[in-house]
């Protein structure tokens, strides 16, 4: 009995045609027409009734309340996010980044480093079109961090110029703002548009505390205040404080900008032309006075 | 139709062909005549090209002569072509790229006296106080919020020293209001029973009878006490009429 079926079954699928993309077909249902018909093809209201507002789909803008006061209007709230459009940011460059630049010789730590130094790696950049005012050199790596350097940055904190300052480093916060931002990050262009270099400008109110105070290591701090509060970070933190005025690199490690300086070595007024290889500067006393100012 | 087609095509083709197969051989025969009769010609004529007119022969880049200038690194234009080629932003920039070579004066570079006070004037509006002004401000404002929170601090203080007898205060005025309210009431249920036992029966306090009895009833009230207080005058000035005789 049982071969006997087996014979036939067997017999029926040798005789069936193959299962090919030719003989499938989908399932009921499977596919759906997602096409509203016109006219004869089942146009009529589509479910929206006979004319008006609401055959029209006349929809309200979310939380609108036809002339009610709308609730979300009605009433007084703490705006969290208050002019978070045009805060400062200052994008983040870990210490292990910055470790990582000077071990692969992208940065030469025998020179002060500041934004311009850092944006010239290619590994590091910043578009003060975005509100970006420049780094902020965070913590992240300071146990590992071993370079002596003299880096100027944006926004540092307290861990940071701890890491950078027991190994025998110099860090300054100091402000740009944004023309000249824009001249630090790509100093090519801006000597190519055969301009003066033009003064740095002064922080806005919020940011004037952060960067005259020597904790900060802010570059309009009092030096003899900063040195003290050198002393009490390394107290603070646990290491000795390495004394520059005995280091090699001493000229290097002491060389800051002015507060109106945008370069370092160059001055407010000079003209740089790459192609003939000079600077220019102003010999006209009024034009001598307004950049000194 | 294709023979047809075929036919005429053909020889249209044999029509062309000739000709210029002819022209051609033409053409050869007279350079060859040419260059055999006079040696002179050829080389004049290579002398004639001057080096600039080489140098266009020379360029296949089909690049504008500005565009070319560039790309080799010159001075796009010698002279202004356009409009915006006079203004001192495009000198400088041609300063700036390619140096002395611009025939731009560097001294284009710095602002001018009038240009010195349109910055001065701008900068008096856009930073109108000194470093040390905005350092005072600034501190001067986190002072002020400090006194502020401070000062709603010390106000809290004291009121939360008064809080208890202001929580006595609030109890001992609410429980005499209970107690004004209880003995009103114990007042009005009184009256409606000495009501109830003058009529015998009960009687519904909204009726008119009732509203009568009681305005009756406190007029006699009002009565009893203008009474009681004429005789205690009455007594008080016998007594003080005893003691002037005494």
């Amino acid at each position: 009995m049982t071969s006997f079926t087996n014979k036939y079954v067997l017999n029926l699928l040798r005789n069936l045609p193959r299962l090919s993309i030719s003989n499938l077909r989908n399932n009921d249902g499977a596919v759906k027409k997602n096409k509203r018909g016109r006219a004869q093809h089942g146009g009529d209201k589509h479910g929206h009734g006979n004319k008006g507002s609401k055959a029209r789909q006349n929809f309200m803008r979310p939380g609108y309340e036809t002339g009610n006061t709308p609730f979300y209007m009605k009433f007084p709230r703490e705006q969290y996010y208050k002019d978070h459009h045009v805060k400062r940011q200052y994008p983040p460059l870990s210490l292990t980044t910055l470790q990582k630049m000077i071990d692969l010789n992208r940065i030469d730590i025998s020179k002060p480093i500041d934004l311009s130094v850092l944006c010239n790696t290619g590994l590091y950049n910043i578009n003060p079109e975005d509100k970006h005012f420049g780094v902020n050199l965070i913590d992240e790596g300071a146990d590992n961090f071993k370079a002596k350097i003299n880096v100027e940055v944006q926004w540092a904190s307290e861990p940071t110029i701890a890491a950078i300052e027991r190994n025998g480093g110099v860090i300054t916060t100091s402000f740009f703002d944004v023309n000249s931002l824009f001249i630090l990050i790509n100093p090519k262009k801006f000597f190519q548009r055969g301009e003066a270099i033009p003064r740095r400008m002064i922080p806005p109110d919020d940011a004037i505390l952060y960067y005259s105070s020597a904790a900060n290591r802010g570059y309009l701090a009092d030096p003899e205040k900063i040195s003290w509060e050198r002393f009490v970070l390394a107290q603070k933190y646990g290491y000795k404080l390495p004394k520059i005025e005995d280091d090699p690199d001493y000229d290097m490690l002491v060389s800051r900008k002015d507060q109106r300086q945008i370069f370092y070595g160059l001055e407010p007024g000079w003209v740089v032309n790459l192609k003939d290889k000079v600077i220019l500067k102003p010999i006209d006393p009024q034009l001598k006075e307004f950049y000194r100012s | 139709m294709s023979i047809i087609s075929f036919k005429g095509f053909s020889y249209v083709g044999k029509f062309v062909k000739v000709p210029i197969v002819q022209c051609f051989l033409a053409r050869n025969a007279s350079i060859k005549n040419e260059v055999q009769d006079i040696d002179v010609v050829t080389t004049t004529a290579e002398k004639t090209l001057s080096e600039g007119e080489v140098k266009a022969i020379c360029d296949k880049s089909r690049l504008n002569h500005g565009h070319r200038n560039m790309v080799n690194g010159r001075l796009p234009y010698d002279k202004p072509v356009h409009r915006y080629h006079n203004t001192v932003k495009y000198k400088r920039r041609m300063y700036g790229r390619y140096g002395e070579a611009s025939n731009v004066s560097p001294g284009l570079a710095w602002p001018t006296a009038e240009d010195l006070a349109d910055i001065r004037e701008y900068e008096s509006l856009a930073y109108p106080l000194t470093i040390q002004e905005m350092q005072k401000n600034a501190l001067e404002l986190i002072e002020s919020e400090r006194q502020e929170i401070q000062t709603n601090q010390q106000r809290i203080d004291n009121n939360m020293k008064k809080l208890n007898g202001w929580l006595k205060e609030v109890k001992e005025k609410s429980a005499k209001k209970l107690l004004e309210a209880q003995q009103a009431k114990e007042k009005k249920e009184k009256l409606i029973e000495e009501v109830k036992k003058h009529f015998g029966y009960k009687i519904d306090p909204k009726d008119d009878r009732f509203k009568e009895m009681l305005v009756k009833r406190e007029k006699e009230e009002k009565k009893k006490v203008r009474e009681e207080k004429k005789k205690i005058r009455e007594e008080k000035l016998l007594n003080y009429l005893d003691s002037k005789a005494k």
